[in-house]
């Protein structure tokens, strides 16, 4: 029981690291919270079933290719990152100077427009994700770990990793970490500011696209509403593991991942969602840095 | 090389620069000095494109700067080194470096400048993948100079360099940046230490309340008492 | 198909880059857009969404190529107008235009159809809950995106208690609101450091946490089923059987509610949280205990839906979780933030809109939630004060009032020295006294020493001048003495009296007071009010006193707006008192922030570089002013770095550099001391 609880507890936390980090690195470089960001991951989800059904009707693919998983993940990136670019240059890029207010409002906006517009475009109704090549398992005493679930920890690892690198050894990775650190100081080596926070909101789109295709296949059923819930449960990993930090939200992601599975297991299944919250609540209240962010310094 | 027309700047709603004008050589180094508030780091930063002028014009080597963003601005030429030494602390000293050089695709050409850069601050080459925000006051100086160097500008801005750091580090930074001018570099320092300035510069410019209201030979006015009086007053 | 962006001066070339933005959008919506079942390359709707997106997109261009042909005088335009509406506003009596809106409010419903009158009530219950969410976001600034939680409290208090205990329902309705506000205590207690998102975030999380819980807690709420069976209210044994009697009951409850949030937000909690809200740390300095004004928000809004909760309770007669979603948070917010945020007109106004508009276009309803989404990004983009530019307070009625009465009642109010009788006395008393004295004053920031061991002491009746250069620590000593920063080590006696640990707001209380380097003035109200802020801890007006406003609060009200009027003469701003404080000149706006400080009635005034930015005119009014200021009792302690103020009034002059005091004495003496020469001009320096 306790093997079966950690491992669905893994493969839960490995996706809310992914929708974390969009969260973690837009905090991180314009000081939003990106409440739109949940969608992104919604919209990830449904470009996979969208692509599936047009190389099925374009007789391209069959489902025990993995070319079309490849294919769904592709299009899905591209689009979301697509959407998140344009959502950033339209609904918060004009309101850089505003008040701390009006992103916020704005963004909750297009969450809103987004779920809305899905809902009409889609139906309300739940949409079944195609099944896929992905079968069988491993059997281990205690529990059982699915191939599907071994794939989404496996690809979420290789992304994480992915970033890693990009921050780390890249030249736009580590302008993105200058430009988080001071926005000005990298104008003035010559960094073009704008680009960077639009490449920033292209990645943290693609890992929440990603995420989405992976969660399709994994529960089989989709609808428009699942970004909202998805997304509060990544900002809370976010914040748990300090938001602005990227390895933060890895850990976070995990963590809230492991601790959501196991209450859930060992102490209700009904109040599992009020974990997420309560975690949310206490971390933002007692120690808002999180566990690998820095006290933030007091105003004068 | 570098020309400012009656520039005129706010700061919401304040008048910080009154119609200021100015000319820096190529080859020289160029001096502003005046009392806190005169309006100096204004100057720089409506150069280096941070605040833009609401009247007035600036002109570097015949191209208009005065409205274009301050990424281009960096690309034309001019990089600054801001006041309180701003190195990015999460990055290692080489990668400081290294976001000199981000207006740059030539990596034989920055791989020297690197050297080059060690060359002048060797303290700099020891700590290469220490995290910037550790170092001391001093260092972190040497390397927002050396930072702003690595993109090979050909006019360099000086926002007090010598702010907060001890007298002995003073004359080194002094020293460098003689240095730096020697391996012709023009450079623009805004100052509150007159007396440094004024020895390591061939020009000086004197503001008060958003205005030049003086300018000579740097030996000259070391000698003008006016000079003082714009400091502690009449 | 967002509004497209403000940015019109990026737009080289606006008409082609409209439309290919639009077919962008068309491209994004497409795949969305497929049939599933049957897929095919459909390019009906997704041209229709990018036909929209140019209409908008064109739209906006004619507003930015009208704006741009003609700023100045459309400018000029609109500022006559408002003020013209201001002049009115206050000449007009309002009164019989509002008998007349609540005539119609009572009279036209009596026409009206069952389902009408419906709406009708469903847009009271909104206005009600609207106008208790613009007291927590819209005032006081804090935004609550858990709200919809209180409006649960309240319907379920009502449910239950209705239901299991046999309570009326007059009986639960103040007990509903009561209970409302105590949750509002409760959710905002342990959110009171929290700012801007973090603070909507952690509301959201306590409403969710709530919502959830109700879900779930089936012996107690009733679970996903709720409550049935909920009576229905009566009244002398006649029970509220048609939807016309409910229309009557929130209508009484919406009146209700205008009347007090009125009165709240004219009174001197009013004035706090809009100070709050302007500016946090300012409002602090003035005197305003920020954590009993943020819970008094949050508690006083909670009321309000609490109120609805129980009328909700009893109107359906039967509730559920399902009502007290996110999304109903979210609508709540639209309206006052789409009507004007602060604004009651505004909120109302919004609250209709956002409920009737939907109610008129039936067949477009589904596409509610997507207007409302694109509206809100809209209007944040284009427009952020709201519809009715609600970010301005209107001029209270109030003023009115207490302004005929002040003429009425003639000069009573002293003109000259007024209120500084308790100062000057001591002063005369205890002229050698030393009033403020810093003992081995220490700060440290990280690895840097801001201050170090500072020894500095003002006497009573002295100006006394603190200067050094750039960094030497002057502003973190001003910080230090008026609480906005902890010292590591050292002590700051006044009056003998240590200040370190105190809130800054206390600090004002006992008698010293600042200005700030970077003026920090309340924008969004007027000059005169800017300055009566500055007496609020002199004031004792509190919640009771707000909404019923007795003899002593009105006698309280009319004494501060004499002083504010007198301080105001004293800076020379008498012609100014009605301006919005963002329209003075920089000049003036330090003036300001003078006489603000002064209406606290300071013992000891910390002036942090008063004359930054003024011309040699405005200057030397300056160096009178802090002369005239001296003379009526207050002693000055200034920071400036025009020598020629600091040398001309200075009594007295310390220099800091580098955290260190390194020298004090006369102007002349620090003007010749090598020492200080140094520090300014470098070592072996210029000599005459």
């Amino acid at each position: 029981m306790l093997l079966q609880q950690l491992v669905n507890g893994l493969t839960l936390g490995s996706v809310y690291a992914l929708i974390a980090l969009g969260y973690t690195m837009v905090y991180g470089i314009i000081g939003l919270i990106n409440f739109a960001h949940g969608e992104i991951y919604m919209l990830g989800a449904y470009m996979g079933i969208v692509t599936f059904s047009l190389l099925t009707a374009l007789h391209l693919t069959s489902p025990d290719s993995g070319v079309t998983l490849l294919l769904m993940m592709i299009v899905a990136i591209l689009f979301c990152g697509a959407y998140g670019v344009t959502i950033e240059r339209l609904a918060y890029r004009p309101l850089r100077t505003a008040p701390r207010l009006s992103p916020l409002i704005s963004a909750l906006g297009v969450s809103i427009f987004l779920q809305n517009f899905v809902m009409l475009a889609q139906g309300p109704r739940d949409k079944g994700f195609p099944e896929l090549f992905i079968q069988g398992g491993i059997d281990l005493p205690g529990g059982r770990i699915s191939a599907i679930q071994l794939f989404i920890m496996a690809t979420s690892v290789l992304m994480m990793f992915a970033l890693h690198l990009l921050v780390r050894r890249t030249k736009i990775g580590k302008a993105m970490r200058a430009t988080a650190q001071d926005k000005q100081m990298a104008s003035l080596v010559g960094i073009d500011v704008n680009q960077v926070i639009s490449v920033t909101f292209l990645i943290g789109s693609a890992l929440a696209a990603v995420a989405g295709v992976m969660v399709g296949m994994y529960y089989g059923l989709i609808n428009f509403y699942i970004g909202y819930m998805a997304g509060i449960k990544a900002f809370t990993a976010a914040v748990l593991g300090g938001i602005g930090s990227i390895p933060g939200a890895m850990i976070g992601g995990v963590l809230l991942g492991l601790i959501e599975s196991l209450g859930a297991g060992y102490i209700s299944s009904e109040y599992k969602d009020v974990f997420a919250f309560a975690i949310l609540v206490l971390v933002l209240i007692f120690r808002p840095s999180g566990l690998l962010g820095e006290d933030s310094s007091k105003r004068v | 090389m570098l020309r400012l027309q009656e520039v005129h700047a706010h700061y919401g709603a304040i008048h910080a620069l009154r119609g200021v004008n100015l000319e820096v050589e190529e080859g020289q180094i160029v001096t502003l000095i005046g009392a806190n508030g005169a309006g100096k780091s204004s100057t720089l930063m409506a150069i280096s494109g941070i605040i833009r002028p609401t009247a007035g014009r600036i002109i570097f080597e015949g191209e208009d700067l005065t409205h274009l963003p301050s990424h281009a601005i960096v690309r034309r030429g001019i990089s600054q080194v801001p006041e309180g030494r701003r190195i990015f602390p999460k990055l290692t000293v080489l990668e400081n470096l290294e976001m000199g050089a981000y207006t740059r695709a030539d990596t034989a050409q920055i791989r020297q400048d690197l050297d080059r850069v060690f060359l002048l601050f060797p303290l700099l080459k020891d700590r290469q993948s220490q995290l910037s925000g550790t170092l001391s006051g001093g260092e972190q100086q040497m390397l927002a100079i050396g930072r702003a160097l690595m993109a090979r500008p050909r006019l360099l801005l000086l926002d007090e360099p010598s702010l907060g750091l001890a007298p002995k580090l003073v004359e080194t930074i002094f020293e460098v940046i003689r240095e730096i001018n020697a391996q012709s570099t023009t450079i623009m320092l805004v100052e509150q230490n007159a007396h440094m300035a004024l020895q390591v510069a061939a020009k000086g410019y004197v503001m008060e309340v958003g205005r030049i209201v003086l300018t000579d030979e740097a030996e000259h006015l070391m000698a003008n008492e006016d000079v003082r009086n714009a400091y502690l007053g009449e | 198909m967002r509004a497209p962006s403000r940015s019109a001066l990026l737009y080289r070339r606006p008409l082609p880059r409209i439309v290919l933005i639009s077919l962008w959008l068309g491209l994004l919506s497409l795949p969305l857009m497929m049939e599933m079942e049957a897929p095919y390359f459909g390019l009906g709707r997704p041209l229709m969404v990018s036909g929209v997106a140019v209409l908008l997109g064109f739209m906006q261009w004619l507003v930015s190529q009208w704006r741009r042909a003609s700023p100045v005088w459309m400018d000029r335009m609109m500022e006559a107008g408002g003020a013209t509406i201001r002049n009115l506003a206050q000449r007009v009596d309002r009164r019989p235009l509002y008998a007349l809106a609540l005539a119609c409010a009572v009279v036209i419903p009596l026409g009206l159809n069952r389902y009408h009158i419906d709406v009708l009530t469903q847009v009271g219950i909104y206005v009600t809950l609207a106008l208790g969410l613009n007291i927590v976001v819209g005032l006081a600034g804090l935004l609550n995106l858990g709200y919809i939680a209180f409006y649960a409290v309240g319907a379920y208090a009502y449910g239950l208690l209705a239901t299991r205990v046999g309570l009326s329902f007059w009986e639960v309705l103040p007990l509903g609101a009561a209970l409302a506000a105590i949750f509002g205590v409760l959710l905002g207690a342990p959110a009171l450091r929290l700012r801007g998102d973090y603070l909507a975030i952690t509301t959201l999380g306590f409403g969710e946490m709530i919502r959830i819980v109700l879900n779930n807690w089936d012996s107690f709420t009733g679970g996903p089923n709720g409550i049935i069976e909920i009576p229905r209210p009566s009244l002398f044994g006649f029970t509220f059987f048609h939807p016309i009697h409910y229309y009557y009951l929130i209508l009484a409850i919406v009146l209700l509610t205008i009347f007090v949030v009125n009165r709240l937000n004219q009174s001197r909690l009013g004035r706090a949280w809009t100070a709050m809200r302007d500016d946090e740390i300012a409002a602090e300095v003035m005197g305003i205990d920020l954590v009993k004004t943020k819970l008094l928000a949050f508690s006083l809004g909670a009321t309000w839906a609490g109120l609805a909760g129980v009328f909700f309770a009893s109107k359906m007669t039967f509730i559920s979780p399902e009502s007290f979603t996110f999304f109903e948070s979210v609508i709540v917010l639209c309206m006052v933030v789409l009507g004007g945020m602060g604004s009651v007109p505004g909120v109302i106004l919004g609250a209709a809109m956002l409920l009737i508009l939907p109610e008129l276009m039936r067949q477009f309803a589904q596409y509610r939630m997507l207007v409302f989404g694109a509206a809100m990004v809209g209007m944040m983009v284009m427009r952020p004060e709201g519809l009715l530019a609600a970010r301005r307070r209107a001029i209270p009625l109030w003023r009115k009032e207490v302004s005929r009465a002040t003429v009425v009642s003639g000069p009573q109010a002293p003109s000259t020295g007024s209120g500084q009788v308790g100062p000057t006395v001591q002063l005369q008393k205890d002229a050698s006294m030393t009033l403020l004295a810093t003992r081995k004053l220490s700060v440290d920031f990280g690895g840097l020493r801001a201050l170090d061991m500072v020894d500095l002491s003002v006497k009573a009746g002295e100006i006394v001048g603190l200067i050094g250069p750039n960094g030497a620590g002057k502003t973190t000593f001003f910080n230090c003495v008026t609480g906005l920063c902890a010292p590591t080590s050292g002590e700051v006696l006044y009056r003998g009296q240590n200040l370190v640990g105190l809130r800054p707001n206390q600090v004002t209380a006992k008698g010293v007071t600042r200005t700030f380097q970077n003026i920090r003035l309340f924008r969004d109200m007027t000059v005169l009010e800017n300055v009566m802020v500055g007496s609020h801890c002199r004031m004792h007006a509190a919640v009771v006193g707000a909404i019923f406003r007795p003899k002593g609060v009105i006698k309280e009200e009319e004494e501060l707006v004499a002083k504010a009027r007198d301080l105001l003469r004293f800076v020379g701003l008498e012609e100014k008192t009605d301006l919005w404080a963002s329209q003075l000149p920089y000049g003036d706006q330090r003036r300001l922030e003078i006489a603000r400080a002064m209406a606290s009635d300071p013992t000891l005034l910390l002036l942090d570089e008063p004359a930054a930015g003024m011309n040699p005119q405005e200057t030397n009014a300056l160096m009178d002013l802090i002369h005239l200021i001296r003379a009526r009792g207050i002693t000055v302690l200034l920071i400036e770095h025009h020598m020629k103020v600091v040398m001309g009034i200075s009594e007295r002059v310390v220099v800091l550099d580098h955290g260190v005091k390194i020298a004090e004495g006369t102007p002349e003496a620090i003007r010749a001391d090598s020492r200080v020469i140094d520090a300014y001009l470098g070592k072996e320096s210029i000599r005459a």
